[in-house]
């Protein structure tokens, strides 16, 4: 009985292990074909098994991970992502307007900034 | 036997999970993250002074000057240091005079004016990793040095005649106090290390929100 339930109970973890490990797989595959479909040097959005969601840029594909650089502000390293982690990536149309979205923030923050002075020199005059 | 084969199936059920939890499958932080920012900050700063002012006018609003300093000890919570200094408020004062013999009392009335230093220090959780835009929150606790001047005329009563308001003697006040505060705001980098800041914060105590100050202006990371 006592060898019979330690079969049961290994049987019974392994199935569990390999049947997380299997979704995982098949979900990799999708997503290297996926993957491959891309033009390096893409912009992506991408949501990982742990609760990640960044933006990268797409380096390379390889067999066993993507390669990807996150969009930070300070540069980080190139990094891989393997296959099996990836819940989600979703194309990005418009990243190539950096310096529109520059010259936004410019205008916002200069008009905000007017503003905001003329409010506290409003507040300094008696 | 039994025992040892659970735990050690318990024990890689729950490291699995743990190890990705301690360690993210891609680094968003910079390799070599500044420890320091510092900046200059300009704004409007309220302070209530109910009940000694008239009911209608009892916050003073005014400019704001400062600069906050701030440590990183990871890349979301740093201690920050802050100093303020500001222009000269107002409020109006109103104070009824019982008058012996008299059945309606007289009234002094001015104005008391405020200039207030205060040097805070708090905690600081900031929010994303290693992003263009950075909201906070913080909390800690403020002194304030403030110096009122008080002018008051004080109205005498007058039966038949018109009479003219009698001015007082100007009051000099000083007055420290420490409260804690709680704050709001934002951190938007226009360049890897300098950003522009702004933020929301308020100084609390047993009737609520003592002084409100919003303060905007530019820093860098170093």
């Amino acid at each position: 009985m006592g060898r019979l339930s330690r079969v049961v109970g290994v049987v019974i973890a392994t199935a569990i292990l390999t049947s997380v490990d299997a979704g995982a797989q098949g979900t990799g595959d999708l997503w290297r074909a996926f993957v491959a479909r891309i033009d390096l040097g893409s912009e992506l959005t991408m949501r990982l098994s742990d609760g990640q969601r960044f933006r990268a840029t797409l380096v390379a594909v390889r067999d066993d991970a993507v390669l990807v650089q996150p969009k930070t502000r300070v540069p980080v390293a190139v990094q891989p992502v393997p296959y099996d982690a990836i819940v989600s990536i979703e194309r990005r149309r418009d990243g190539g307007s950096g310096g529109a979205k520059a010259v936004a923030i410019g205008v916002t923050s200069g008009v905000g900034a007017f503003f905001a002075m003329l409010l506290i020199l409003l507040a300094t005059v008696d | 036997m039994k025992l040892t084969s659970g735990l050690l199936l318990a024990g890689m059920l729950a490291t699995v999970p743990a190890a990705a939890q301690t360690r993210p499958i891609v680094t968003l932080a910079a390799e070599d993250p500044a420890r320091w920012d510092l900046g200059g900050l300009a704004g409007w700063r309220g302070v209530s002074k109910a009940p000694d002012a008239a009911a209608f006018d009892d916050w003073y609003e005014v400019a704001s000057f400062g600069a906050a300093a701030g440590y990183y000890w990871t890349t979301h919570l740093k201690t920050e240091v802050d100093f303020s200094t500001t222009a000269e408020g107002n409020v109006f004062i109103q104070q009824p005079i019982s008058v012996p013999g008299q059945t309606f009392p007289t009234f002094r009335f001015g104005e008391h004016r405020f200039r207030s230093t205060s040097v805070s220090g708090g905690l600081v959780y900031q929010f994303f990793e290693n992003a263009w835009f950075h909201p906070f929150v913080g909390a800690g606790v403020e002194g304030s040095r403030e110096r009122g001047r008080l002018s008051l005329q004080e109205q005498p009563s007058c039966e038949r005649t018109p009479c003219m308001p009698v001015p007082l003697p100007l009051q000099t006040t000083i007055s420290s106090t420490a409260r804690p505060f709680l704050a709001v705001g934002f951190k938007l980098y226009v360049s890897e290390r300098a950003f522009i800041r702004s933020d929301l914060r308020s100084t609390l105590w047993t009737d609520g929100a003592e002084a409100v100050h919003w303060r905007a202006g530019m820093g860098v990371d170093f």
